[in-house]
């Protein structure tokens, strides 16, 4: 019987932290295939990244990473707005500080699979983003702009045995985090990295398909990595994005409040919405103001039409 | 102070203080997730005027953790 990686991240996180590992049982308990589905492969390959230390490296980084959004979602209730406005504000604090960064990476990483609506934004991702570009060419490059942890390419290129993905990120942490990850995966011969500005990064275009994760809620000018993911895409083709509405972390400065925001954006950078998802947790406070979610857009790149 | 901190349990996890002591936990409090979490360390916080590390945070897992890591920023009270 094979070594099962969730079953022993399960059993970890209750022992070291019961009151974080509830969330994620809950979300496994009420959506068994899917959470296996997601949840397995990707703790093996993080097993695989990380060594030994496996699964106190993700309890300390999942939790560190909840505690920060937690305590930023009640002074946003509290403030009614983000700490922060500005990149530079945020910038020493967290993308400059590796240790920072390691927790935030894997933080990151687990609440892929351990919140619900973060796990139903995959199965979103999954059926009408993957479903198309599998329908689309049975071979394509991909840009991924601010890949962080690289998952969403990971997860595409495990499905699409042809294509290839070019990840770019800002972090040198975050990145040297990826390139590790990515070669546990063994998808590392189809996947190209670099370390640069997403808002300005051109370099192989035009594209195929274009990703782009939980970034422009990080931006000053969400609008701009939008324009500059249009730019690097052929002609109708398909691009993935998602953003946090009303959700507090540290290094979140655009504050979108509504999703037709995210969809304006998009429509003016060049962009049709082909298909959207919001998802919320489940439960938030009776007395909150807001409902923290994230929004997820499937976009086909428009040519020249009358908009 | 264990009463205070049983007290302010009480109010965030929205359970009756008879129904609670120093070994109540996530195991036991079924309101008590990693939310409940966070707004009963900020009430703790507000309660007794001091400033939890992430760390700290982590590792309080019961009534009891807390009464400790309370009495750690407060060295000078007593119950």
């Amino acid at each position: 019987m094979s070594f099962n990686h969730t079953d022993a991240f399960l059993s970890h996180i209750k022992k070291e932290a019961p009151a974080f590992a509830k969330q994620i049982s809950d979300t496994a308990d009420r959506n068994p295939g899917l959470f296996g589905e997601l949840a397995e492969p990707m703790l093996a390959w993080a097993c695989k990244a990380i060594g030994p230390q496996w699964l106190e490296t993700l309890t300390r980084g999942y939790t560190t990473f909840v505690v920060g959004v937690n305590r930023s979602q009640a002074e946003y209730e509290r403030d009614r707005r983000y700490k922060h406005s500005s990149y530079a504000e945020v910038h020493s604090q967290t993308y400059a500080d590796p240790r920072f960064m390691n927790d935030y990476h894997w933080g990151v990483y687990v609440t892929t699979f351990a919140w619900e609506h973060h796990l139903h934004i995959y199965e979103f991702y999954r059926d009408q983003f993957l479903g198309r570009l599998r329908r689309s060419a049975s071979a394509g490059k991909i840009i991924d702009l601010g890949c962080g942890s690289g998952i969403w390419s990971m997860l595409a290129l495990a499905r699409l045995e042809s294509w290839k993905s070019t990840l770019v990120d800002i972090s040198p942490t975050t990145l040297a985090l990826t390139r590790r990850t990515v070669q546990c995966t063994g998808l590392a011969d189809r996947v190209d990295a670099h370390q640069a500005d997403a808002m300005s990064f051109r370099d192989g275009a035009p594209y195929d398909a274009g990703i782009s994760c939980f970034l422009l809620e990080h931006l000053e000018s969400p609008g701009q990595l939008l324009a500059s993911l249009a730019k690097s895409l052929g002609e109708r083709r398909f691009a993935f994005v998602t953003a946090a509405l009303t959700a507090a972390e540290i290094d979140h400065i655009f504050e979108f409040r509504r999703e037709s925001e995210v969809v304006a954006l998009a429509e003016q950078a060049g962009f049709r919405v082909v298909a959207m998802f919001s998802s919320a947790p489940r439960s938030v406070a009776p007395s909150a103001t807001f409902l923290p979610r994230s929004i997820a857009l499937v976009l086909e790149k428009r040519v020249g039409e009358f908009w | 102070m264990k009463t205070r901190v049983i007290a302010v349990v009480a109010k965030v996890m929205d359970v009756p203080l008879d129904q609670l002591d120093e070994t109540s936990s996530p195991d036991s409090v079924e309101n008590w997730d990693s939310v409940k979490h966070m707004a009963l360390i900020m009430a703790m916080e507000e309660e007794f005027g001091i400033q939890m590390t992430d760390s700290q945070i982590i590792k309080l897992w019961n009534v009891a953790s807390i009464c400790e890591a309370v009495g750690q920023s407060l060295p000078q009270m007593t119950d």
